[in-house]
């Protein structure tokens, strides 16, 4: 056994303590009133002459608990063999954290951000090295864990050839995070370490332009390691005017308004601003002053859609890797609705004439609204171009199958139970089978008055949009008849609302992978009030939103961005602008290859749904190529090393080492704590026995 | 003489039987009370009326010379031996008792239920008691370090009421000094009498032997009562102690055990002395234990008293 504090020991010597206590003999306490002590000679602790020791027992329990805390302090350890295999020691490590943003583009700045790390790697020679690139991200060329295996499996050589690999990236500079996430890993590693210096013993080499655009703010809530340092390989380019774009809207008229940002450390403030088409023909250019270290907020005029303008570039910058802006321009969508009902010109009396005012088109949309009587001629339109069917009239036996394929291929049908004769019209849609069939029960409600909708489910998709308070009131609609739908149990459907607590109101039946939605009343002034009221169109529309080949994506994009792909688009291949195609599992719904900034086309195999255009551009904060104040990092509490400054300048000693590692060992084994538990215990037996002793006495004495 | 040694012999006698256990007595509250159980209990009848002879008595003959009343010559004698003498008697006056009771601090002392300072007390109220149904005057001092009471040797009617009184005021005193109260005898006491000092005796006694020797040379009788407690005598304890002394306050450890032996070699040192000096000066000294029947006290005292 040894210890790692032995000084402690000489704590022993308090052994002595409770003997001397058990040999001298303590004043009787009780006190002898006497006439005369003439007679008496006073000889107090000598007149005992009972120097032995009592209670044995009590005296080896104390002695013992004292020797027991003494070699508790002296904290023993056993020794073992792990304690020679552990002794290796450690060395240095350098982490190249070399920046890959897109600013490292500009002008000679990476060249030269290669040739300070092929230096690095050559000063540092046996030392461990780990190559890091940061843009938003951290990304391993060479990670820490690697870098522990052996020197001679990494040489110098193979380091410099994972450098020649690496390129500058697009994506913005994340300065903070890079250099948090290295401290967070080094800090991990010291866990494992047993020496405790390796933080001293690492360098971290930044290798970055140290732009203003550069975040740091990610270092405001990380305590850096006091031991950790930097060193910072600040990059200058040889001309320092730039300029930037970013993209604040595209409006519906399809007018780009653009921010111009211009770097603190520019020399220009005169730039050109034009649009540029596909051919690669400047239009439309206008001069913009933008003074350094501002920016100015710029309307283009509007863009013509036969013009195929696709970009917005800037020009009088010395650096261009920011001057291109995409523009992805919303493109019109076709929707062709089809009603098959009764075409009455002008009449409020059928349902035709409300369903036609709902779906107004817009900038967005062109909507084609076609009414197919009962007596109207054969339509010749593909099931896959409707994108909304509505039904308030008996059917023909074709138009039912026309319906049923609709809905077996993904359409949205409503229908309207207007009458009766729309009901009978609904049961061979809804089940083929005649047992079926017969369960389902359509007729007449008996209304006192007026009915009121109730139990609307508000979760749906088709009452989202009333689900605030200031929409959700339906008190004010009435209906005056309605038809009572009974549905067995075996169609699966959903209620969405109901009449008056009872009777379903618009029923949700999915059918092959399209929709039927019901509704058990007309909308006509003659049934109810429900196509003069305001949740009409909201509701009607709702119902088209329905359609899963409807849903868009965001048309814009920084790099680096996740975009989330609609849940119709399976199995997607995406065109980007420079290789040729990325192919999408159906399980994948993100897309995270924004890696560089141009247009992209999102096709889906379904032919049907249009493909989805989208622009990705540069992160503004990359213009900002002005350099970072040093002075902000260091307020952060990143330890920056000073040029020429090295770390940990010598190696810890052996002895420290050697003591660190004992230290460990005395630390995993703990005896201490068991020693601590039996002292304790001791003293705890030792208290029960002196009172018991005493008891006894006191118990003599009193008889 | 005779007369009186019998009468002695026989209460000597009666004593051992009838004797009163002194725990018992004690019990008793009434000091007056205590006395009287002493005195009467085991005495009536046991001793002459105090209205039958006492007036005169005979002390000695003497030749007939002219003028002499003839009426005291004894002719029984003159029938025998044919030559006149006169038988004269001296007249018996009431005895002068002045009791000097030591109430000092370690008269406190008690191993038994009752200390010395009660036993002491208890035997003075008997002892005036006894002399109050003899009609004899009687007087009490009580001192510790100085005289504390005095009440003048007197036979009258409420002399052992305020003899009483005295004895049962609760005593103040701490050291014990005997010289006080035997100048006070010597200088106060014209009239012969019987001194009776009652104390443990267990301060110094070097001046003792002065006084007690200038009482004698006036002409008085003196008895020397010493109370001691059982345990002062044996040194009993068990227990290993700090032992106070009751009138210094000094303090010291002792495991009587082993001091015991020393103990009683000094107390029998100091004892010796005290009969030593009662010897010499004619004191008629008497130990009494606490444990001891009052009435050996009264009897020696009567012993005294008739001497």
């Amino acid at each position: 056994m040894s210890f790692l504090t032995p000084l402690y020991l000489f704590g022993i010597i308090a052994v002595g303590l409770p003997i001397l206590l058990h040999l001298v003999r303590h004043q009787p306490k009780n006190v002898q009133f006497f006439s005369s002590l003439r007679f008496l000679e006073h000889k107090p602790p000598q007149t005992n002459r009972k120097n032995k020791i009592e209670n044995w027992l009590l005296l080896l329990l104390r002695a013992a608990a004292v020797l027991l805390l003494v070699t508790a302090f002296a904290r023993p350890f056993f020794k073992n063999t792990d304690l020679e295999l552990t002794t290796a020691s450690t060395t240095r490590q350098t982490i190249l954290l070399i920046d890959a943003s897109s600013s490292m583009q500009r002008g000679t700045l990476w060249k030269d951000a290669l040739q300070k790390a092929e230096e690095i790697i050559k000063q540092a020679g046996q030392e461990q090295i780990a190559i890091y690139t940061f843009d938003s991200g951290l990304t391993a060329v060479k990670a820490l864990k690697e870098s522990k295996q052996p020197a001679q499996q990494f040489s110098e050589a193979d380091d410099r050839e994972l450098l020649t690999g690496l390129t500058p990236g697009w994506n913005a500079t994340n300065l903070g995070q890079a250099l948090t996430e290295i401290a967070s890993l080094l800090q991990q590693q010291v866990a494992s370490d047993p020496t405790g210096t390796l933080l001293q013993n690492s360098t971290i080499e930044l290798i970055t332009d140290f732009q203003a655009g550069s975040q740091i703010s990610a270092l405001t809530e990380f305590s850096w390691p006091e031991e950790l340092k930097v060193r910072l390989h600040q990059l200058k380019a040889g001309e320092t005017s730039n300029a930037g774009l970013q993209l604040l809207s595209l409006d519906e008229q399809s007018r780009p308004t653009v921010r111009i940002v211009n770097a603190a450390n520019s020399k220009q403030e005169q730039f050109t601003i034009a649009y540029q088409s596909k051919s690669g023909v400047p239009e439309t250019s206008q001069p913009v002053y933008v003074p350094r270290g501002q920016s100015r907020v710029i309307r283009m005029p509007a863009l013509e859609p036969q013009q195929q303008v696709t970009q917005i570039v800037l020009s009088g910058d010395d650096h261009d890797f920011d001057n291109r802006l995409y523009l992805q321009p919303r493109e019109k969508s076709n929707l062709m609705i089809v009603h098959l009902g009764t075409p009455a010109a002008g009449s409020t009396e059928t349902p035709d004439y409300f369903a036609k005012r709902a779906f107004p088109a817009t900038s967005n949309r062109e909507v084609e609204f076609l009414t197919v009587g009962p007596n109207s001629p054969q339509i010749l339109i593909a099931v896959a171009k409707i994108h909304l069917l509505i039904v308030s009239r008996e059917l023909s036996s074709e138009e039912t199958e026309l319906v049923k394929n609709y809905l077996q291929q993904g359409g949205v049908v409503l229908f309207s139970l207007n009458d009766a004769n729309s009901g009978q019209a609904l049961i061979p849609i809804l089940s083929t089978e005649e047992k079926t069939s017969q369960n389902i029960l359509t007729e007449a409600a008996d209304i006192n008055g007026y009915a009121l909708l109730t139990n609307i489910n508000f979760d749906h998709p088709v009452f989202q949009i009333f689900q605030a308070p200031e929409y959700s009131d339906f008190t004010q609609l009435k209906f005056w008849n309605y038809q009572r739908l009974t549905l067995p149990d075996g169609i699966p459907h959903q209620i969405l609302a109901r009449f008056d607590h009872e009777n379903p109101a618009i029923v949700n039946v999915p059918i092959g992978e399209g929709q039927l939605i019901v509704m058990t009343f007309g909308w006509t002034p003659r049934e109810s009030q429900f196509a003069l009221s305001t949740k009409f169109v909201p509701m009607l529309n709702a119902i088209l939103g329905q359609n899963t080949k409807l849903t868009t994506v965001p048309s814009q994009f920084t790099v680096g961005e996740k975009i989330k792909l609609p849940d119709s688009l399976k199995a997607v291949n995406i065109s980007t602008p420079e290789s040729p195609q990325i192919q999408l599992t159906s399980a994948q719904q993100t897309l995270k290859e924004t890696i560089q900034p141009g247009l992209y086309q999102v096709t889906s195999e379904d032919e049907t749904i249009p493909a989805q255009k989208f622009a990705v551009n540069l992160g503004i904060e990359e213009s900002n190529t002005a350099p970072l104040a040093i002075e902000k990092l260091e307020s952060l509490g990143v330890r920056l090393l000073q040029p020429g400054e090295t770390t940990a300048a010598s190696p810890p000693p052996a002895d420290t080492r050697r003591q660190a590692l004992l230290r460990e060992l005395e630390q995993k084994q703990k005896l201490w704590r068991w020693l601590i538990i039996v002292a304790l215990a001791m003293l705890g037996l030792e208290t029960v026995l002196a009172k018991w002793i005493t008891g006894k006495t006191s118990a003599t004495r009193k008889a | 003489m005779k007369k009186i040694s019998a009468q002695k012999t026989y209460q000597n006698q009666k004593l051992v039987s009838q004797r009163i256990d002194p725990a018992c007595l004690m019990r008793i509250k009434s000091l007056e009370l205590r006395a009287k159980s002493v005195v009467e209990g085991n005495w009536n009848g046991l001793h002459r009326s105090p209205y039958h002879g006492f007036s005169v008595e005979f002390t000695e003959y003497r030749e007939y010379t002219r003028g002499d009343d003839p009426r005291h010559i004894d002719w029984k004698l003159a029938a025998r031996t044919n030559q006149h003498f006169i038988k004269r008697f001296e007249e018996e006056t009431n005895l002068c008792c002045h009791m000097l009771l030591d109430l000092s601090s370690s008269m406190q002392f008690h191993s038994l239920s009752y200390s010395k300072a009660d036993y002491a007390k208890t035997l003075a109220a008997t002892f005036a008691y006894f002399l109050s149904t003899q009609r004899d005057a009687s007087g009490l001092v009580i001192f510790h370090e100085e005289v504390d009471a005095v009440v003048p040797a007197r036979f009258t009617r409420g002399q052992l009421r305020r003899i009483l009184i005295e004895l049962e005021r609760p005593p103040q005193g701490s050291h014990t000094n005997f010289v006080s109260p035997l100048k006070h005898a010597i200088e106060t006491i014209k009239k012969r009498g019987l001194v009776v000092l009652i104390s443990d005796l267990l301060s110094p006694v070097d001046e003792l032997n002065t006084h007690l020797g200038y009482l004698r040379a006036k002409g008085h009788e003196v008895a020397l009562f010493q109370i001691l407690d059982p345990a002062e005598i044996h040194l009993n304890f068990s227990e290993t102690a700090i032992f106070e002394d009751l009138e210094s306050g000094d303090r010291i450890a002792l495991n009587p055990k082993i001091a015991q032996a020393d103990y009683q070699r000094r107390l029998n040192e100091h004892l010796e002395t005290i009969q030593a000096m009662c010897r010499k000066q004619g004191v008629n000294y008497h130990k009494l234990t606490t444990d001891t029947p009052l009435e050996v006290g009264l009897s020696d005292f009567l012993t005294d008293r008739a001497a």
